[in-house]
């Protein structure tokens, strides 16, 4: 209970107390009565300790003593209740109170110790992104170094990657302790949990990281390797956030809720029926736009490597217009029997299966398997080609061996001197 | 004949009582219609006083014309009205000079007196269930204990 509360329960019952006592019109002491008496339902509503309950436990024995000389006129002008009923109701509030309080005190949360935790984490989120600012006005001045910029780009991954663990730890320890499905400390728990995601500035946190990586996109000069722990975090955070963003909503609409019925029981609720409490929107619309400007750069620096090597394939945006493409255009070189060692060797082993193989093996992009489909289908391209030349060398040779055995072997045959047949009367030819 | 007269007697008795009987209405006494707290409405724009506790509801206007000579003056000003054991019903509000007191009847209510009160206006005038009286206060010492009829005692500042 606030501290301007508790002030305005006190004036009110100072200045009750004398209108009791001086008052002498019976509807003024029926007014001040049933003010009284709104009020301690209030604060008993919205205690939150035992210390609070057990003040206004005195509070109301100090009530029922005021307005006890007035009994009787109150039995007939609070119709249908009576003094009785009014202050056993309100015992009977504090009662039930006191029993959601002091479960939440000692079997669900430690409240004072997660709110340490908080601090320290808030503590150590802030100083996260002093470091991130500085880190991105280093990379802004390094623009020209290459080396040193990718040593920065290392640095600044992996303090994007140290603040998405602390943002979801942040808002894991908000929610630590109020899990309990327990009716009776629900009320009390809702308000709580509103009070420190209010505390933490949850959703807003979270928005902040998302458009902060989408402006370090637009920073970096990314080369291929770069975009696996980009997109590596891009997905953890997006599962992250989806297990969390419906939990999110439903506290902020249940706490919402609470927050209504508790100021307007019995008046029409501020909240119109049906109308959805959403924060966990403009989150989804950032990380929207998280996703179009990674995967948008990635396929895009991916199509500009063959472009500048004079590759001409179709163009693509996603994994699967770029396996298509990639399976087109090796059908293509096959169909034409056209010399693919350029786009095999110098592009495809060179530049794609060096510097994109790891971000295209990752099962969010294309997948090791549909990877290893696509290289195999463009190093059969290579080896196709490569075989051809060697057969052809292997006729060349086959026919030149062959006409060389049959030269050698018909000169051989004609280059015999055969005997000439002894004469059959043994006399010689002179 | 002498024994038809006294035939023509008991009959006649007979019939008379029966007259009676049929003209006899039935009484509840000692009813309460006390109202345990005044009711304090603001007159609405269309000149009318609502009360949704006690069921009641009727024009300002000829109260208005009474008490200010226009019949408009009380609409978005406050009135009390209480109604005491005997039914009777006090009306009166802020800058009246007197406690208006009326006898309901079939659709209407009927003025059956008005205590003069104040020459120069009542200021914050209340109405207490005082039975068998009704009390009227304005500030803090001045009192009256009224009936339908009189004020019966008079505490003066």
């Amino acid at each position: 209970m606030s501290s301007r509360h508790s002030l305005f329960l006190l004036l009110c019952f100072v200045s009750f107390s004398v209108a009791a006592q001086t008052r002498q019109s019976d509807f003024e002491t029926k007014a001040a009565f049933e003010q009284t008496w709104r009020a301690l339902k209030s604060s008993i509503a919205s205690a939150s300790t035992t210390a609070e309950l057990d003040s206004l436990k005195g509070r109301i024995d100090i009530f029922e003593q005021d307005y006890q000389s007035h009994r009787a006129f109150l039995d007939k002008a609070v119709y249908p209740e009576t003094f009785r009923t009014v202050i056993a109701g309100l015992r009977e509030e504090v009662r039930q109170t006191y029993d959601r309080v002091f479960l939440i005190q000692t079997q669900g949360v430690r409240i004072d110790e997660l709110e340490i935790q908080l601090a320290s984490l808030i503590q150590n989120l802030d100083s996260l992104s002093v470091q991130r600012n500085s880190i991105l006005q280093e990379l802004q001045n390094l623009r020209r170094s290459n080396s040193r910029m990718q040593e920065t780009i290392k640095r600044l991954t992996a303090n994007l990657e140290a603040r998405d663990e602390l943002i979801f730890a942040l808002v894991d320890t908000v929610f630590k302790g109020y899990d309990m499905n327990v009716d009776k400390a629900r009320e009390v728990q809702l308000d709580a949990l509103s009070r420190r995601l209010d505390k933490v500035n949850a959703v807003d946190r979270i928005y902040d990281i998302a458009a902060n990586n989408i402006r370090i996109l637009e920073l970096l000069r990314l080369e291929g390797k770069d975009y696996s722990p980009l997109i590596n975090q891009y997905r953890r955070f997006r599962q992250r956030w989806d297990a969390l963003r419906d939990r999110l909503n439903a506290a902020y609409a249940d706490a919402a809720a609470a927050r209504t019925a508790k100021q307007g029981k019995g008046k029409k609720g501020a909240q119109a029926p049906g109308e959805e409490i959403q924060p966990g929107a403009q989150v989804d619309s950032i990380l929207a736009v998280w996703d179009t400007s990674l995967l948008g750069s990635f396929w895009g620096g991916l199509y500009n490597e063959f472009i500048s090597e004079e590759i001409l394939i179709r163009p693509f945006d996603d994994a699967t217009s770029f396996s298509t493409s990639i399976t087109a255009y090796v059908d293509s070189m096959k169909a034409n029997e056209s010399d693919a060692s350029h786009f095999v060797s110098d592009v495809w082993k060179e530049r794609i299966d060096k510097h994109w193989r790891e971000p295209l093996s990752l099962d969010a992009v294309l997948g090791r398997t549909e990877y290893a489909a696509l290289d195999k289908k463009v190093s059969e391209l290579g080896e196709k080609k490569v075989d051809s030349k060697f057969l052809g060398y292997l006729a060349i040779i086959v026919v030149v061996l062959g006409s060389a055995w049959l030269f050698f072997s018909r000169r051989s045959k004609s280059g015999r001197v055969t005997p000439p047949p002894a004469p059959a009367d043994g006399t010689g030819s002179n | 004949m002498h024994s038809s007269y006294n035939i023509g007697a008991g009959g006649l008795t007979a019939l008379v009582l029966l007259l009676l009987s049929s003209c006899s209405t039935l009484t509840i006494r000692n009813v309460d219609f006390g109202w345990p707290v005044e009711s304090v409405q603001t007159v609405s724009s269309s000149n009318r006083i609502e009360d949704v506790r006690y069921a009641l509801s009727m024009s300002a206007a000829s109260l208005a014309a009474e008490e200010f000579q226009d019949s408009t003056a009380l609409i978005g000003k406050e009135v009390r009205i209480l109604r005491s054991r005997d039914g009777l019903y006090f009306v009166t509000g802020p800058e009246f000079r007197s406690v208006y007191v009326f006898a309901p009847s079939t659709g209407e209510l009927s003025l059956t007196n008005k205590l003069e009160i104040s020459p120069t206006g009542m200021k914050k005038p209340a109405l207490n269930q005082r039975s068998p009286f009704v009390e009227l206060l304005d500030g803090e010492s001045f009192r009256r204990m009224l009936t339908g009829d009189e004020i019966i005692e008079r505490t003066n500042p």
